[in-house]
């Protein structure tokens, strides 16, 4: 938040000059139609190939959550050569809002794995592909080539197009942890190794001791990919933490081709960036993000085991079923306003994210998450089948409800969109499902049935104050 | 920490500059926006240039000093003709333009705001850029620079040569219809929807198609605001966002309905709005004033943009424990304390012995004229850079209890507090960040803490509002017996 509120004074100064700062913002990406750098894509990619485009029809897909099969149309593609990532000789691929894949023609594609087993999407949707005619690549305007990076393009030859992808890829990167286990509430110590693969000197920014934290940041999942913490990405520079010493934080080092670095960096993440029991971490992502003659991110991931004392606490936050998540919050509940969100009793409106485990497939290393995908459930069969699945309790007293009925919420969950991983059901007033007439503190918690186990939430604590009527 | 500040000034400065060159390829904000967010709308002449002095704290102030110059703010007098919307003296003073300013002699139509930086004067909104000039033979010069968002009249074309008439006519349509409100009863209960009547009247002289959707719809088309008697909001945000903000917009489709006025021609509405109790920063008692926004931009042919009004208002509230965790601020000082950066599904306050994060907010009120212009929403902090010894000064103002017994007690000696919060500004908040409180208090016993910060201000005390810390036990750890 306190980013924000510095980016928010750097907006407002922007504004007091006329609105010029918007306008710089604006300029790449609304007057001249391109979205993102030109590296971006192949960064955020799983994998990168070369491939020519066979048969468009449909298919019957699985959903990798274990839904029911479903209809879907792909794209066959016959890879021709892996220019990141790893990948097999031939894909499925979603057409998404990419125009169409023509039949016969080479492209040079940034994947990720779909909603679907053994299909693939092009990242951002296909807007990301790139047309090969008569030798040379045709970049969508979706890339802004920023003049820095057009001698890497050269004259957009395939052999051009490849070469930058290794480039715009950046050093190879590994990590590991600087001890077997760790206590929830200690550091998290990571030794990272950053190594040239290029063919000639790369240069990375790449202080050392301290200030090294301000160039990576941490994601904690746990075995489903589930994020363990609140944020997608953790920060040593985020949080809690006093700014580091005034070091240089963008010291240079020049590595020949085939040397390597390693820098060590701890993460101190306080217990309430949790929002799963740390004992269900089972790995963790560093980035890197790089500046210098090479720009961008990298990732690596490893295992990791974390332990934690303060089991009473931990059992309070969300459990994820293999399959979903479920994340519920209060509407009114940030800045200023207290840990116990408080109420009326006519009014208890909370809001429940569910998110399928496929958008952290554990498999899945890089950053990329459309948060676009959000969609709104306001229909009110959806609504009143979810409220039957929360547990209200008052001094340890089960508040009446609505009766479950699990076929419902089967019904529910198998109705929503495998592309769309995070629905979104923005306003339930539990006031309307439940009895808050006593004043007092209140626990909610959502507990959705799934195959494999109930996916719970973490529990929200409700403050109800004395009702006003009769007090004068 | 200075580091940090200086950085984000700079970069603030450097973008700044940055907009400089491209300001003339591209338009600037909205021009019914401007004309609507003014605090008042004159036609005035510049009489003079003139210097006032910077107030004595004041960045502008410090850095003149630094640089050896004079610690005074050029600004031109200007004699007002004619006030088109707000109230202002006769005599106004001015800052002057980013560029192009006025000269003695030259009149012109001027959307202005009170200055942020000089007490009593006031800017040109979007830096002069959108001013009139009245030209010799009395006809009004519109600059090329005039924008309109899709939706919106076209009153004055870009570039053009306007009457007089013409161009108040317009501003006069742009700045909206004439709103009063008014509360439905003397008090509100707290747990009940605080109803205000709304009544909006066409005075321009050209009909007026306004957005009024039909039952709980419409109160998406209002803020509300409310304010103490020292014009502080008593709401966590300036404006209440109501939960139907929070939803599909598609359930109001079939409500939207479009009220058509003619010259002179009057519409009132009831509006709702239940006050859910986690808005309040402070006690809901010692709100005074409700501030009424409305916006206007849903369809094709309906009025664009937005109008504001205000009303007393009074608010009852049963739970004095609830509230009695709210902050109480004093005439001169506000106080807010919560945790540090943490947001998202996590509870948000638990803590450990040795990490307990905490930011605390010190805001004071703008002296004069309540704070409430109309240009609402935005906000502005800055850090303040906070010696150990000052936060060793802060610490020593802490009220910690772990159930009853108190682990910590405010010690209200004035010594070193006033050297810490004479940067906090009128009319800005000011933030320490970075505050581990487990460095002065003792958190090693698990269980639920109350945390509390008390401000002497003057021979009152300034108290933030509560917060709750859950330190949990850790397994191994013995239960200890209460004493």
């Amino acid at each position: 938040m306190p980013r924000l509120r510095h980016l928010a004074c750097i907006v407002l100064a922007g504004l007091a000059a006329g609105g010029g700062l918007l306008t710089v913002l604006a300029l790449p990406v609304a007057a001249d139609g391109p979205r993102l750098i030109a590296y971006e894509p192949f960064q955020n990619a799983e994998t990168v190939v070369r491939a020519v485009a066979g048969e468009t029809k449909p298919v019957q897909a699985q959903p990798v959550d274990g839904g029911t099969p479903r209809p879907i149309t792909v794209t066959t593609f016959t890879v021709e050569k892996v220019l990141a990532g790893a990948c097999p000789d031939r894909v499925q691929v979603l057409p998404g809002k990419h125009p169409g894949y023509r039949a016969g023609t080479a492209y040079v594609l940034c994947l990720v794995p779909s909603p679907y087993e053994d299909v693939w999407q092009g990242l951002y949707e296909g807007q990301a592909s790139i047309r090969i005619e008569d030798g040379r690549c045709i970049l969508p305007e979706f890339y802004w080539i920023r003049d820095d990076l057009r001698p890497l393009l050269g004259d957009f030859s395939v052999e051009a197009m490849e070469r930058a992808v290794r480039r715009f890829r950046g050093p190879a990167m590994t990590v590991r942890p600087l001890q077997d286990a760790f206590r929830c509430d200690e550091p998290l110590g990571f030794a990272v190794t950053l190594t040239n693969p290029w063919p000639e000197a790369m240069t990375l920014v790449l202080p050392a001791g301290e200030a090294f934290g301000r160039h990576v940041t941490l994601r904690l999942a746990d075995a489903g990919g589930f994020n363990a913490l609140t944020r997608a990405w953790h920060s040593p520079a985020y949080g809690a933490m006093p700014p580091p010493p005034d070091e240089p934080a963008d010291a240079k080092i020049t590595l020949a081709p085939g040397e390597s670095v390693t820098r060590e960096v701890r993460f101190r993440v306080l217990l309430a960036e949790f929002r799963q029991d740390p004992q269900r971490v089972q790995s963790a992502v560093v980035c890197y993000s790089g500046s210098g003659d090479w720009r961008g991110r990298q990732y690596a991931r490893c295992p990791v085991r974390l332990t934690c004392p303060y089991r009473r606490w931990a059992g309070d936050l969300a459990r994820p079923a293999p399959a979903w998540a479920v994340h519920l919050g209060g509407p009114y509940w940030d800045g200023d306003a207290r840990w116990r969100t408080v109420a009326n009793r006519d009014d208890v409106p909370v809001y429940v994210v569910l998110e399928r485990g496929w958008v952290h497939q554990p498999g899945r290393v890089r950053g990329y998450t459309s948060w676009s995908q959000w969609r709104p459930l306001a229909d009110e069969a959806s609504r009143a089948t979810l409220a039957a699945c929360f547990r209200v309790t008052r001094g340890g007293q089960a508040v009446a409800g609505l009766a479950l009925q699990p076929d419902r919420v089967r019904a529910l969950l198998d109705g929503l969109d495998p592309e769309a991983p995070r629905p979104v059901i923005s306003d339930i007033n539990l006031a309307r499902y439940f009895d808050f007439s006593e004043p007092g503190q209140y626990e909610i918690r959502l507990v959705l049935p799934c195959e494999g186990g109930p996916s719970l939430s973490r529990v929200l604590y409700v403050y109800v104050p004395a009702p006003t009527a009769g007090a004068d | 920490m200075r580091a940090h500040v200086r950085r984000v000034l700079g970069l603030a400065v450097l973008l700044a500059v940055a907009a400089g060159p491209v300001r003339g390829m591209v338009s600037v904000s909205d021009f019914p926006h401007v004309v609507q967010h003014a605090d008042v709308i004159v036609r005035a002449k510049v009489i003079r240039w003139d210097e006032v002095p910077w107030p004595e704290a004041s960045d502008e102030a410090l850095f003149r000093k630094k640089e050896g110059l004079k610690p005074v703010a050029r600004v031109q007098v200007l004699e007002v003709r004619k006030v088109l919307a707000g109230q202002c003296a006769e005599r106004i003073v001015m800052e002057p333009f980013w560029r192009d300013s006025l000269q003695p002699g030259q009149e012109a139509y001027l959307c202005l705001r009170r200055s942020p930086r000089l007490p009593g004067a006031y800017e040109a909104m979007n830096l002069g850029l959108l001013a009139l000039p009245v030209l010799e033979d009395g006809r009004v010069a519109v600059p090329k620079r005039v924008h309109y968002p899709d939706g919106a009249e076209r009153l004055l074309e870009p570039d053009s040569v306007e009457t007089a008439e013409n161009v108040e006519a317009a501003l006069r349509y742009y700045r909206g219809p004439d709103m009063d409100v008014r509360p439905l009863k003397d008090a509100f209960a707290v747990d009940e929807p605080l109803a205000l009547d709304v009544t909006l009247t066409n005075r321009t002289s050209r009909p007026m198609a306004l957005a009024l959707d039909r039952g709980r719809a419409l109160r998406i088309r209002f803020g509300l605001g409310l304010w103490d008697g020292q014009g502080r909001s008593v709401l966590i945000s300036q404006t209440l966002v109501t939960r139907e903000l929070m939803m599909d917009d598609s359930e109001f489709e079939p409500l939207r309905e479009t009220v058509r006025l003619d010259v002179g021609e009057s519409v009132r509405r009831t509006v709702e709005f239940p006050l859910p109790p986690a808005q309040f920063a402070f006690s809901p008692e010692r709100a005074r004033t409700a501030t009424l926004t409305y916006r206007s931009r849903a369809q094709e042919g309906e009025w664009y943009g937005g109008q504001f009004a205000e009303c007393p208002v009074r608010l009852r509230c049963a739970d004095g424990a609830w509230m009695d965790t709210l902050a109480q601020p004093t005439d001169g000082l506000a106080v807010t304390l919560h945790v540090y950066s943490v947001w998202g599904p996590a509870r948000s306050t638990v803590g450990t012995p040795r990490d307990v994060w905490m930011e605390a907010m010190f805001a004071r009120p703008e002296p004069g004229p309540i704070l409430r212009s109309r240009m609402t929403g935005g906000f502005s902090y800055s850090p303040l850079d906070v010696p150990p010894a000052a936060r060793a000064a802060l610490a020593a103002r802490l009220d910690v209890r772990l159930g009853d017994r108190v682990l910590a007690r405010p010690a209200l000696a004035p010594g070193g507090l006033e050297t810490l919060l004479a940067p906090v500004r009128p009319g800005q908040d000011a933030r320490v960040q970075h505050w581990n409180l487990a460095e002065t208090v003792d958190f090693s016993e698990p269980g639920l803490y109350r945390v509390r910060l008390v401000v002497p201000d003057g021979d009152a005390a300034a108290r933030s509002n509560e917060v709750l810390v859950h330190i949990p036990r850790a397994e191994g750890d013995a239960p200890k017996e209460a004493p």
